[in-house]
């Protein structure tokens, strides 16, 4: 659509460094359950930014199909992260991560 | 440079929706910020001539995905947010540090890998006069047909496998509850 000479590719990799250590400082520093599985997601979808964006300026539409099988796999993987969300809250009634203590010795 | 305006828009908004889904306390906010970061991300791939992803990413993300954490914590009833726990002290700034050195290290990387790109001769299979759409899905249902179906056999799996770690979940509930 937009051709995109003037923006160079450095500045898409910079944004999607940037979106992924969100997502990674999501993951580490909140303690509700499901908040760190958006972090995931954000950190994928950081990966999915940087495909595409290669796959325009290297004129190679593989890095396109990559990102349609990782937004497949990232929708499995929310169902799966939900399902173990659900029955860890039926176990504890709590989905915090401080209060999971049934592994520490 | 019009290109570039709309490209420092949309990040900025991608970036200030992401910050949104780390800072806010109740997770229903941060389920709604990240439903404006991944709508902004699919306009991110239109600018990047893209469009079967960007639909792809509405529907499947910010559709079914986002809805999907939304309905979880309408079951689950999670309506106490977090204590404020971003106080300054040694373990945040050792997490700050950390996620710091990794940005710029990401940074750096790009960049110096950016010149090697613009070396980089590689296959380049995109004709301009075809749509892109078109060449995708023809180089999905040939090349790549085998991990298409390999997706497929993953779904199937991940349907199964949830239901069954639910019922595991509850004839284990059932089994403590007879021995009481």
């Amino acid at each position: 659509m937009i051709p995109n000479e003037t923006i160079s590719i450095d500045q898409y990799l910079a944004l999607s460094a940037l979106v992924f250590v969100i997502g990674m400082m999501t993951v580490v520093v909140r303690k509700n359950l499901l908040v760190a599985l958006m972090g995931i997601e954000l950190m994928l979808n950081a990966t999915n930014i940087a495909l595409v964006a290669f796959s325009k300026y290297n004129n190679n539409i593989d890095g396109q199909i990559m990102v349609f099988f990782i937004i497949a796999v990232a929708a499995a993987e929310v169902a799966v992260g939900l399902t173990l969300c659900i029955s860890l809250y039926k176990q504890y009634k709590t989905l915090n991560v401080d209060d999971y203590r049934s592994l520490k010795g | 440079m019009a290109h570039q305006i709309v490209f420092y828009i949309i990040g900025s908004l991608v970036v200030l929706s992401a910050l949104g889904v780390l800072l806010f306390r109740s997770p229903i906010r941060s389920a709604l910020s990240l439903v404006v970061s991944l709508v902004m991300i699919s306009f991110l791939f239109f600018t990047l001539n893209a469009g079967f992803l960007a639909s792809v990413q509405l529907a499947v993300y910010a559709g079914a995905v986002a809805v999907l954490f939304i309905m979880i914590f309408m079951m689950l009833d999670l309506e106490h947010p977090e204590k404020p726990q971003i106080k300054i002290g040694l373990k945040t700034s050792l997490k700050l540090f950390v996620a710091g050195t990794l940005l710029s290290i990401l940074i750096t990387t790009a960049q110096l890998s950016s010149d090697l790109f613009f070396s980089y001769k590689g296959p380049k299979n995109i004709e301009t006069d075809l749509d892109v759409t078109k060449q995708l899905s023809m180089r999905l249902f040939t090349n790549h047909i085998l991990t298409f179906e390999v997706i497929g056999l993953l779904l199937l799996l991940i349907a199964v496998g949830s239901v069954t770690i639910i019922k595991l979940v509850e004839t284990k509930k059932g089994d403590s509850h007879d021995s009481q």
